[in-house]
């Protein structure tokens, strides 16, 4: 109930904000510390995290460093979430040494470099996998506690609007952690496949894909997106007999160019992987030594029958909220199970937050890891900012292949004038002295003004060289902008220099 | 040196915008998350914001247009009474330590 009451005495309780930005949490903290200097520290959180993935763990830190009390909650038992653990950091690992290995069995004589008995040692690579995330992950906990972040280790449940119990993973007594702000980062899982149970053995997912203790001899991919392909490069390098099953017409991730999906698909070709587009799995059996898998054609509904030692199913992944406790306060999910928020990642609730995979948007880490610092600032600040225009996608086969901002096909069905660039890497110096000349650099511009609209490149180096491409859209880079910066010589992105140079007028070297 | 007087006269599309900042007036009523297939929020948000959401996120800088969902400053001349204030606003519970300290003059501390 309001009362009118004469202003001096209502001054003491109701403390001015020092800032245009503080929020009430600000005023909160100031005033406790000043009312009670000796008291005990409170309990109390200006924000708890759930879940330490890279959204996670970033909105956790930089809350940390915006001076707001923060916990994260993870029940990993270790921090970096899906991508570090059992995701982005372990498949690079595994690519990057595979790839290792099948260039020394494979490529490395045409250089001028001979070597005999050479053998697979999978559990060294495996190993040397493990160490890397163990690093990275440590990684993370040092800057906790360089940060002031409390790592809670558990299962975080929202019980209230400012409550998040948590059940230790170690078996102990439940926490309550009181909280202003809740951010949830909890991510995503791999979407299962109707009548195949996964065992992450014969039946697995991306997790089992970066574990296996053999080389199978046959392996089949179901989806034929970026980490069906990483995954089933590494296997292929290794000495699987890999057939990749998709449903549509093409391969590739959301948002990939048909001209690079189309290159991609005949290089991953050549090197032994085989495509069996425009097909549906019809039913699975693993009840056998191997898995047989019944598909048809989507064009002629011809049936077909495939058996492999391993199947991995790489058909996407959902958001994941199980044991979350949305329920408990009545927080909405859409029909793919996504959590719905506002342009602040609000939920209903003002104070509830919802970042990365578990929201909208690509289920990419780096989107991620934006949405977390701007969701803290969002708190501490009132503002906050992710260009979802300009943000890269690589997939990590060999060679990468990366894009960023719009593809033909999008371009084409919004109806606006464009112009496109192309530039070889056949045709780029570097490229030739490192004998390796597949793929090709697309620039995608408005036709009327020249900014670029989209990049797409495949080719050595891609997830590297796209970094420029994202700052030219991010800037609204015109096509000549980038075509008459200098670009060193000789290197890989000369290609990009050039493929821009194609846009606005000519490419010199093609 | 002809070409490169021709090329100082180009103004490129990047240019230096000077240091960002946070804008002066933002508007913060839910609106659509720009990754959002939907165009449109549940009507629960606004219903929420209208009945007991009032005492989170940067308030000080809210919209006109938001302000009635949102403000939970009170009618002018009018103010909140302490025992009115959220829990959270309110004194902390003395501890048995923070008690023992005092009753013992701190004493228990150098114990």
């Amino acid at each position: 109930m309001l009362k009118t009451v004469q202003r001096q005495a209502a001054s003491s309780v109701l403390r001015p904000l020092r800032s245009r930005f503080a929020s009430p949490s600000t005023f909160y903290i100031a005033d406790r510390q000043s009312r009670r200097g000796y008291s005990s520290e409170s309990g109390e959180h200006d924000v708890v995290v759930i879940g330490g993935g890279p959204g996670g763990y970033v909105a956790a830190i930089k809350a940390a460093q915006l001076g707001l009390k923060t916990a994260c909650v993870e029940k990993r038992g270790a921090l970096g979430g899906t991508c570090l653990n059992v995701g982005c950091i372990p498949s690079k690992s595994l690519l990057n040494n595979s790839h290792i290995y099948h260039q020394i069995k494979h490529d490395i004589k045409q250089r001028g470099i001979e070597v005999d008995n050479v053998r697979l040692n999978l559990d060294q690579m495996m190993a040397a996998k493990d160490k890397s995330v163990k690093g990275l992950t440590g990684g993370i906990e040092i800057l906790f506690k360089q940060n002031g972040v409390d790592y809670v280790k558990g299962t975080g449940t929202i019980t209230g609007e400012n409550e998040v119990k948590v059940k230790p993973i170690d078996g102990g007594e439940e926490i309550s952690l009181k909280t202003k702000n809740i951010i949830i980062a909890t991510g995503s899982e791999a979407t299962p496949f109707p009548g195949l149970e996964v065992d992450e053995k014969k039946v697995i997912t991306s997790t089992g894909a970066i574990a296996l203790t053999e080389v199978p001899k046959k392996m089949i991919v179901i989806g034929g997106g970026i980490i069906g392909l990483e995954m089933g490069s590494v296997w292929s390098r290794l000495g699987a007999e890999v057939t990749v099953v998709e449903f549509l017409d093409a391969i590739g991730g959301p948002g990939m160019d048909a001209d690079i999906a189309k290159m991609a698909q005949r290089i991953l070709g050549r090197q032994g992987i085989k495509f069996k587009t425009s097909h549906k799995v019809l039913s699975g059996d693993a009840s056998g030594e191997g898995v047989k898998l019944e598909i048809e054609s989507v064009k002629n509904q011809k049936k077909d029958t495939l058996e492999a030692d391993v199947v991995l199913v790489a058909i996407g992944r959902r958001p994941y909220t199980e044991g979350l406790g949305l329920e408990n306060v009545g927080i909405e999910t859409d029909e793919r199970g996504r959590i719905i928020i506002d342009q602040e990642y609000r939920t209903k609730h003002e104070n509830i937050r919802v970042i990365g995979d578990v929201t909208f948007g690509a289920m990419l880490a780096h989107k991620a890891e934006e949405e977390g610092i701007a969701a803290a600032e969002f708190i501490k600040k009132g503002y906050g900012h992710v260009n979802y225009g300009a943000i890269p996608s690589v997939m990590y086969t060999h060679p990468e292949a990366a894009w960023v901002g719009q593809s033909e096909q999008e371009v084409k069905a919004s109806g606006k004038e464009y112009v496109v660039g192309t530039f070889p890497f056949l045709a780029n110096s570097r490229a030739k002295t490192n004998l390796e000349t597949d793929g090709m650099v697309k620039f995608i511009a408005d036709k009327e003004t020249d900014r670029v609209l989209g990049i797409h490149i495949i080719g050595p180096n891609a997830g590297e060289m796209i970094a420029e491409g994202v700052l030219a859209i991010e800037y609204g880079a015109s096509s000549e902008d980038i075509a008459r910066t200098s670009h060193a010589h000789p290197t890989l992105s000369e290609a990009f220099k050039e493929a821009a140079m194609a846009t606005y007028d000519k490419a010199i070297h093609a | 040196m002809n070409p490169t007087r021709v090329l100082a006269r180009r103004t490129p599309l990047i240019h230096f915008i000077g240091k960002r900042s946070i804008p002066e007036a933002i508007d913060h009523s839910p609106r659509v998350h720009p990754a959002s297939p939907s165009s449109s929020l549940p009507t629960s948000f606004k219903q929420y914001r209208e009945s007991v959401a009032n005492q989170h996120g940067p308030l000080a800088t809210r919209s006109a247009s938001s302000k009635s969902y949102f403000s939970p400053a009170p009618p002018q001349g009018q103010f909140f009474d302490r025992s009115e204030l959220p829990a959270r606003f309110g004194r902390l519970k003395w501890s048995s330590a923070e008690i023992d300290a005092v009753e013992s003059g701190g004493a228990n501390l150098a114990a």
